[in-house]
């Protein structure tokens, strides 16, 4: 069994760990069911090194397949994989060289797995390169926090990095700092002012911005201003050959030395980020041994934030990010209400209206994305809206929003918009 | 794009095709089979270095050994390294992995020479004092890099012995310098032109460097003897003078790079080391391009009190002909200072009766282009640090981590004595380890701190087991420094990067 080895070190509990029953530690270990988001160069990772130190229960999710340019890194694929679901190739390697460990591949994007699936897992770790997916995951698990139920705490471990640089992160969703309350950390994305790419490029990126923004749609009106417009495409070779040779053109028009090529063309159209095995390995094994010490206590957490960078020397940072009382997302507690799929949503709206001293609430479905528009339900106010939305009210709540996980409510009571998690009974 | 460079594309973005080409030219021996070794060693697979052998003697022991990713139940009794190198060659087709079934002690013994051709030793776990100072001096003295890895537990150590670390690309450019404060003739009569053009709506088409240079030219003969910061002022008023209307860019990019005519072209701390290296002063037979371009900047700087142009321009507010004329004006200097270069790396190689040719001209031009970056970097020898480790003042700072490392240096002598690691469990073991901590504290002139008693008693819990993400995070932090090394860019740990996962913390040292 993979935790025999480090039997030892369970039964000694040492200088800076707290007290916790090594027994324990070890089922702890055989027994949490963990998912892990992404299969790409952290997910790969992390994958393994879950494995290895012994954790024998992993759902892994991940809705991209195997692209050629990964295999410098993502290690569980070859290349013949090349075009199948990155979750199901992972999970079928892993589980060929470790059976103890069950790995079950989910090839869907996150944001599918059904509320009561979530609540299975006890920790969550997130290998993505999406904001906007670890928005969600971070701000459903904080929305899943139910301060009488302790299994509702899922942990969240972060980690994300590029080329030589890197950061991995322990949230306790509602007790320390979320996802959410440090977006203002992120990078915002280079952008080159309009005027320069249209008439004063100087160098050889704004004659390519100017290609795929500008000239790519001239061109398609020119030819057939009636026929719908095909979005350029950095994946079709076709477009990019156009690209190259047009982003040219206009160089050479301007005079502006250098060569553009396809790498250098594909990293501005795609925004592309640098990537190698070892800054991967690093954050991923960072995560890893967080997750350890988070389920058999052997040893003290992060708390809670890593940086890392590797390009000159080896230097790590950790501190702890401050929880941000006005965070949209973990800032307010996490409300669950019970809903019985039967009753009528005003008895929904009196429930909430009583137990927490509203008085005209205002309710509509939280969207599950961001592209996702808000759905009312029932607006108290302005009285053209009420008149449009009254009539909800008599509807029951199985009818009106079947699945949804949470809903919005406002007040003149609420400083802000509260977050109510639906139980569904 | 070819397969190889669609495969390696997200890494060439790093390094280039230069640096793959090194990666790939490299050959890396790995002493000693376990976690961490085998962590770094897929860590430089994976990238596509060229040749990997694998040095071990032991057969595997699943009823022992840490799970590893890369010999599982069917490798049971079988030789460690020809297992590993099987199932490490799955991951890339590209790399030669070699297996020798040996103990790296009797190699180091009685065939050191089977080292010789290999670029990167690694050694994954510790050796007995003198075959550890035999192996690396030999390494040294054949300017092969060394890396010593240690995983044990919750913590661990990298440390790095580079001979001859000499890197042109750092990737680390402090400041361009554009040279202002000392234009050239053809620099000055191009700003000219510029604001001597007739159409005035094109005023907003000159590049900042064009407006500081002709207005400098303009205030010189009035500003002579003046200070540099009323000259300085006496510059802004003229450039706002000159602003057609308020938030005209380019005259704001004027404004805010105002400091640069007045920037003295000072040499760099790391070019001075540099030039005073004797390796840089005394060249012969062995001198690498390195050292013999370098001498010859050393002597332009002495010549003209300034390294050579690099001809790099930043993006600026600017009209795209005027950047691009300004583009090829800065680069003709540059040519100029290269030709000028390369004058002296052909006296020098004359004099080291050496080819003209050896040095090529695009190698030179590269080398003055990026010179500010340069670095020499000096390591010292595993057998210096074993016998006199540099060690800053303890006793200030409690956050520090280096107790841990004269944790590491007793397991390292708990282990030559006794054959086995520190076992937390064994009461017999917990007081060897602390007469040892004793012994050597002493040694040092000290006595062992709570903290150091903290680190062997955190050390000795996992009685020498690994805990596989932290090997993977020190194999791969080593990798990483292996490739940084063979493709002479980036700059690498000097000396010891010590890890403690307990704590989530690292800290690098120069011991």
């Amino acid at each position: 069994m993979a935790l025999s080895h480090l039997r030892k070190l369970l039964n000694n509990p040492g200088p800076f760990a707290d007290a916790y029953d090594p027994e324990e530690a070890t089922k702890a270990i055989q027994t949490t069911k963990i998912l892990v988001v992404g299969a790409g160069g952290l997910g790969c990772e992390i994958l393994v090194n879950l494995a290895c130190l012994g954790f024998e229960s992993i759902d892994v999710v991940d809705m991209d397949t195997i692209d050629l340019t990964n295999l410098n890194r993502q290690f569980l694929f070859r290349k013949k994989d090349v075009g199948q679901p990155k979750a199901q190739i992972a999970a079928e390697a892993i589980q060929r060289r470790m059976p103890n460990c069950r790995v079950t591949p989910i090839v869907s994007k996150v944001q599918d797995i059904p509320m009561d699936q979530l609540y299975t897992y006890g920790l969550v770790i997130c290998g993505l390169d999406s904001v906007e997916a670890r928005r969600w995951v971070n701000a459903t698990l904080v929305s899943m926090v139910d301060d009488d139920d302790p299994q509702s705490l899922k942990a969240l471990i972060d980690g994300g990095c590029e080329g030589f640089r890197g950061q991995a992160r322990v949230i306790l969703p509602t007790i320390t700092s979320c996802y959410e309350c440090s977006l203002d950390m992120l990078p915002s994305k280079k952008t080159y002012p309009i005027c320069t790419i249209a008439n004063k490029p100087r160098l050889l990126e704004h004659c390519v911005e100017w290609a795929y923004v500008l000239q790519w749609q001239a061109e398609q009106g020119e030819k057939d201003p009636s026929s719908e417009q095909i979005p350029f495409n950095p994946e079709l070779p076709e477009h990019m050959d156009w690209l190259v040779r047009t982003a040219s053109e206009r160089a050479k028009e301007f005079n502006i030395p250098g060569v553009i090529t396809h790498s250098s063309a594909q990293g501005i159209v795609k925004n592309i980020i640098p990537s190698v095995a070892s800054t991967n390995a690093i954050i991923a094994a960072a995560c890893c041994t967080e997750a350890f010490k988070l389920v058999t206590g052997c040893n003290p957490i992060l708390d809670n934030y890593m940086m890392y960078t590797g390009d000159q020397g080896v230097y790590t940072y950790s501190f702890s990010l401050e929880k941000q009382k006005d965070c949209p997302v973990c800032g307010i507690e996490a409300v669950l209400l019970p809903v019985c799929g039967n009753e009528p949503l005003s008895a929904v709206v009196n429930r909430l209206k009583e137990k927490y001293r509203l008085s005209n609430p205002s309710l509509s479905l939280t969207p599950n994305s961001s592209s996702t528009p808000t759905r009312p339900l029932y607006y108290a106010a302005p009285p053209s809206l009420e008149a449009s939305t009254r009539s909800n009210l008599s509807i029951s709540m199985r009818e009106l929003c079947q699945q949804c996980r949470s809903l919005t409510v406002t007040d003149t009571q609420l400083p802000v918009s509260m977050k109510v998690v639906l139980r569904w009974e | 794009m070819s397969f190889h460079q669609n495969k390696y594309d997200r890494q060439l973005r790093l390094w280039e095709a230069a640096g793959q080409s090194k990666i790939e030219n490299a050959s890396c021996c790995l002493l000693y089979v376990n976690n961490v070794g085998c962590e770094c060693l897929k860590n430089l697979i994976l990238p596509g270095i060229g040749k990997i052998c694998i040095l071990d003697d032991r057969l595997v022991d699943k009823s022992v050994d840490a799970p590893n990713f890369f010999l599982d139940e069917e490798d049971h009794n079988k030789s460690k390294v020809e297992c590993l190198a099987e199932n490490l060659s799955r991951l890339n087709p590209d790399v030669c992995i070699e297996s020798k079934k040996a103990n790296p002690l009797d190699i180091i013994s009685s065939d050191i020479d089977f080292f010789h051709s290999f670029n990167v030793v690694i050694l994954a776990d510790m050796l007995p004092k003198i075959q550890l100072i035999k192996l690396t001096n030999y390494l040294w003295n054949k300017q092969i890099a060394f890396l010593q890895l240690r995983s044990i537990g919750f913590n661990g150590s990298i440390r790095v012995c580079l001979p001859d670390c000499t890197i042109l690309q750092t990737q680390n450019d402090a400041s361009l310098d554009l040279r202002l404060n000392m234009p050239w003739a053809e620099l000055k009569e191009y700003s000219k032109q510029l604001f001597e053009r007739e159409s005035k709506d094109r005023h907003g088409d000159i590049p900042f460097v064009a407006i500081l240079v002709h207005g400098c030219s303009q205030l010189e003969t009035g500003n002579k003897g003046n200070p540099s910061s009323q000259r300085k002022d006496i510059l802004r008023n003229w450039i706002k003078t000159q602003m057609l209307y308020a938030d005209e860019e380019n005259f704001e990019e004027a404004l805010s790079n105002c400091w640069r005519p007045f920037q003295s072209t000072n040499i760099s701390s790391a070019l001075k080391t540099i030039f005073d290296d004797i390796n840089c002063q005394n060249l012969n037979e062995q001198s690498s391009s390195f050292w013999i371009i370098m001498n010859a900047i050393c002597k332009f700087v002495e010549c003209y009190h300034c390294i050579p142009v690099s001809g790099i321009l930043p993006d600026m507010k600017a009209g795209s002909s005027e950047f691009v004329s300004l583009q090829r004006v800065y680069q003709q200097k540059a040519k100029e200072d290269a030709l000028k270069v390369k004058n002296y790396v052909q006296k020098n190689l004359k004099l080291l009766s050496r080819p003209i040719d050896s040095i090529t001209d695009d190698e030179i031009f590269q080398f003055c282009k990026n010179a500010s970056q340069a670095r020499y970097i000096k390591y010292r020898k595993i057998e210096e640090e074993l016998n006199s480790p540099l060690l800053t003042d303890l006793a200030s700072d409690n956050e520090s981590l280096v107790p841990w490392y004269f944790a590491f240096r007793c397991f390292d002598i708990y282990k030559e004595r006794y054959n086995s690691s520190p076992d937390a469990s064994l009461t017999s073991s917990i007081h060897k380890y602390e007469e040892i901590a004793c012994e050597f504290m002493k040694s040092l002139g000290q006595s062992p701190t709570q903290s150091v008693c903290n680190a062997c008693r955190e050390i000795s819990r996992s009685a020498g087991a690994e805990i596989h993400s932290v090997s993977a995070f020190i194999g791969a932090i080593a990798a990483q420094e292996a490739i940084k090394f063979l493709t002479r860019q980036y700059i690498p740990l000097n000396n010891t990067c010590l890890v403690d996962a307990a704590h989530a913390r690292t800290e690098s040292f120069s011991f």
